[in-house]
């Protein structure tokens, strides 16, 4: 007689076997088709919140399902349909084991197989390959100065408005459109001269809002509102549509901005931090950061939490946090190594160095051994200045468009340092990204509140991009003013890096430093990209065959990528290639999205997307997938010239902003 | 010291923090004081407590954990000591009675150990290989079958 000892357990004890946390989803899954009463305790769902707490997935058995999901950065709403914990977690861990995350991590696998075999790589993994990828809307052809309005000529930035289900995006020829996530449909838009050219932009589901030249030579805010934010709103208020709600004008010129409901933060020229309160237009604090030394030469990025702002420069030790309530200069990576701060932790990367190269790794033991002090300090030390002169000002010829400059990637063209910084809340750890290195400092809380500790900081070191690119061939492209755009996007626990290429940094569930991993986001094959390209292009971007493209080089060109998001369930990466007779088609070629290309050079913007939420749902709920499938291969709706009509026009746009 | 009579009537004599491991003895003790009486576990049989009792022993100095600090390492997804491996490689109908025994004793490490022992013999098994490592009767029809088999395709393809 068989006895199931299992289901004879008190029903407590037998859903904790289930929910200890040692069995996955799969696991449960599984067993709940082993007998009836089996089936009974695998389908409580009680007993998966209990394991969706031990799998860390919740906080505490208090969070109800609707707020773990209105947590997740979840713009396609694969997780909308889940009605109960069972069917979230196994949306959850499909996702999780499409990113690759599950117990079998794959190692590293050096960008480039023939500089790994110069470098002496070792080994090497499988590169992460989500299996769906699809892109989107480009450019179509030459970049178009001064393009038509609305029109899909290029791209810049982009921002996913989750809420809208809507994508917010500016082109580098200026312009600002909202278009649906899905059909790409316009659904509104602001003309091009209403912005500066190559156009930061922040948005969120109430405001969108962008700089812009005032009349004086200094620069303001504008500030859109949603139709649907408004109390007392238009007449039906439609998504995706905005309406003026302010100008923010500051007496000086603003650089970096970031916003985060309600506040948004600038950098303006005399070293100063700037708050405004949208809601309320105006404006809350201003912090003085001089003490960085900052100027608006050398500061490059800024972001802030609840409690600070953390501001990057161009100097390799220009990290300073502050507190946003108390302003105090809290911590600097500066002032770490004047405390004889330890050196950061290695490099995850592990490959051998030709004997008498110069390492990166030099640069931080030079770093160590450099008295520290004096104004020479951010001149003489440099994240990828291995073989190069920098500067710390922009050539004369530069100087008058560096405030362009700036517009267009919160940076300086011409001087290399940190790109961007952003914190993750929820692990609690900072990154801060230059051309090739990512630094990660964890528990960066601790380290702002007590002055002794010692965080843990690791840095990844890609490769020494000089010594390369530095070969008799390609040198003649790139000179010191070149620079490699990198972006980088921060969604829980993980972070979506480019730099050439994109990578994924995993630290979600690093207990120590040695368990943050990077993973190479692989560039499609000709095949692969054929057989995933599931939406019909339009326009000349998505015609291309890689079989038609000017041969090697074109594989081996440096992508540009002018912006990158990252969410809970995809990745978002704009992406600019250049298609010359040759790759050598003159140095504008590789400059990138920095400006107008030479004749006979095409460039093509797309967005790339990895969409592991789609991939996963393949998985776990194949008929569901085939219905969105369907969805995104519905064409895009505009037809013919482009529905301004409910678009202001620039003149009562301008107007607006007199009356103002 | 302390003394415990099972359910099939064999006495145990303990030392009184290797009792107190259990919370339900530790209650009783404060409740009556020390007596000369024995304790009695109607629901152990002997054999289980000799095992209980060696895992107590073993355990007697571990501390004492508060109740947040219990609540977090359930959180947190650790393996299975090496002492409590070998402890707890039993036969499965041994293993079940430590666990009801640890239960009904409120032995929380050690329920703790037993739960984890049997998740991770069910972990990564199809259902088939599950009904004959528990010797289960499958009671479904095959049409349920085919349901469920349809269902969790994607949960066997790894």
């Amino acid at each position: 007689m068989s006895v199931d000892s299992l289901a004879q357990l008190p029903y407590e004890i037998a859903t904790g076997i289930f929910s200890c946390g040692l069995l996955n989803a799969a696991d449960l899954e599984l067993a709940s088709g082993v007998s009836r009463a089996w089936r009974q305790i695998c389908h409580d769902d009680s007993m998966w919140h209990k394991a969706a707490w031990t799998w860390k997935l919740v906080k505490d058995l208090d969070t109800t399902l609707e707020a773990v999901k209105a947590s997740f950065i979840d713009e396609n709403r694969y997780f909308a349909p889940a009605r109960t914990w069972r069917e979230f977690c196994i949306a959850y861990e499909a996702l999780e084991k499409q990113l690759g995350w599950d117990a079998a991590a794959q190692p590293f696998r050096y960008p480039d197989d023939s500089l790994a075999a110069n470098h002496g790589v070792e080994g090497g993994g499988k590169a992460l390959f989500p299996s769906i990828c699809r892109r989107f809307h480009a450019a179509n052809g030459e970049i178009g100065w001064g393009s038509t309005h609305g029109v899909f000529q290029d791209l810049w930035r982009m921002k996913i408005i989750q809420e809208d289900q809507t994508i917010v995006s500016t082109g580098k020829g200026g312009g600002i459109r909202v278009t649906d996530l899905r059909t790409h449909e316009l659904l509104w838009s602001i003309p091009p001269e209403m912005t500066k050219r190559f156009p930061h932009l922040e948005a969120d589901n109430t405001f969108i809002v962008w700089d812009m030249w005032a009349q004086n030579s200094n620069d303001q805010f504008y500030v859109y509102k949603a139709e649907t934010k408004y109390d007392d709103p238009p007449v039906s208020p439609r998504r995706g549509h905005y309406r003026p709600y302010a100008v923010l004008a500051h007496e000086q010129g603003i650089h970096a901005y970031r916003f985060k409901y309600p506040y948004l933060a600038a950098a303006t020229a005399n070293q100063k931090i700037v708050f405004w309160d949208l809601e309320a237009k105006q404006k809350v604090k201003i912090l003085d950061i001089s003490p960085t030394r900052l100027t608006p030469f050398s500061l490059t990025y800024i972001d802030f939490d609840d409690q600070y702002l953390f501001v990057t420069g161009t100097g390799q030790l220009d990290i300073h946090i502050f507190n946003r309530t108390s302003e105090a200069y809290l911590w600097s990576m500066l002032k770490y190594f004047e405390k004889g701060g330890k050196i950061p932790s290695g490099f995850q990367m592990e490959f051998k160095v030709p004997p008498g190269a110069s390492t990166p790794g030099r640069w931080f033991e030079r770093l160590a051994k450099t008295s520290i002090g004096g104004d020479a300090l951010g001149a003489s030390l440099r994240p990828s200045g291995v073989n190069v002169r920098t500067r710390d000002t922009p050539p004369e010829r530069l100087r008058h468009r560096w405030l362009e400059f700036f517009n267009m990637g919160q940076r300086l063209h011409d001087i290399r340092g940190w790109e961007a910084i952003h914190m993750c809340e929820e692990t609690n750890t900072l990154l801060i990204v230059s051309e090739m290195v990512l630094f990660v400092l964890r528990d960066y809380k601790k380290t702002c509140i007590d002055p002794n500790y010692k965080p843990e900081m690791l840095v990844f070191f890609l490769r020494d991009p000089w010594r390369s690119l530095h070969t008799p061939r390609i040198q003649r492209q790139f000179q010191e003013d070149d620079f490699l755009p990198t972006a980088l996007s921060v969604c829980s626990g993980r972070a979506l890096w480019y730099s050439q290429k994109p990578y994924l940094v995993d630290f979600k569930h690093a207990r120590e430093l040695k368990d943050i991993k990077v993973y190479l986001l692989d560039q499609l094959t000709q095949e692969e990209q054929l057989g995933h390209l599931d939406m019909q292009p339009r326009d000349a971007i998505c015609d291309y065959k890689l079989s038609q493209l000017p041969g090697p080089h074109y594989r081996t060109g440096p992508h540009q990528c002018s912006c990158v998001v990252l969410t809970n369930t995809a990745a978002y990466m704009v992406e600019e290639q250049y298609i010359a007779p040759t790759f050598h088609g003159g140095r504008d070629s590789i400059r990138g999205c920095s400006g107008p290309v030479a004749d006979g050079v095409w460039s093509y913007t797309h967005v790339r997307c990895y969409d592991w939420g789609r991939s996963a749902l393949e998985r776990v709920d194949p008929a569901r997938c085939m219905e969105e499938l369907a969805r995104f291969k519905q064409p895009p709706k505009y037809e013919g010239p482009m529905p301004f009509e409910d678009t202001p026009s620039s003149a009562q746009i301008q107007a607006f902003y007199r009356q103002t | 010291m302390v003394k415990l009579s099972t359910s099939d009537g064999e006495e145990f004599t303990v030392e009184r923090d290797v009792a107190e491991r259990s919370v339900l003895i530790k209650q009783m003790l404060e409740d009556i004081g020390e007596s000369d009486q024995a304790i009695p576990l109607p629901n152990v049989s002997s054999q289980v407590l000799k095992k209980v009792l060696e895992y107590c022993e073993h355990h007697r100095a571990d501390p004492t954990p508060t109740v947040e600090e219990a609540e977090e390492s359930r959180k947190r997804v650790t393996d299975i000591g090496e002492w409590d491996q070998k402890f707890i490689n039993v036969d499965q109908e041994m293993l079940f009675e430590i666990i009801l025994a640890a239960n009904y004793l409120d032995i929380k490490p050690l329920l703790d150990v037993g739960c984890k022992t049997v998740a991770l013999m069910i972990k990564g098994k199809t259902p088939d290989e599950i009904r004959k490592l528990f010797n289960i009767q499958n009671d479904f029809t095959p049409e349920e079958e085919e349901q469920i088999k349809k269902e969790n395709e994607w949960a066997e393809d790894r």
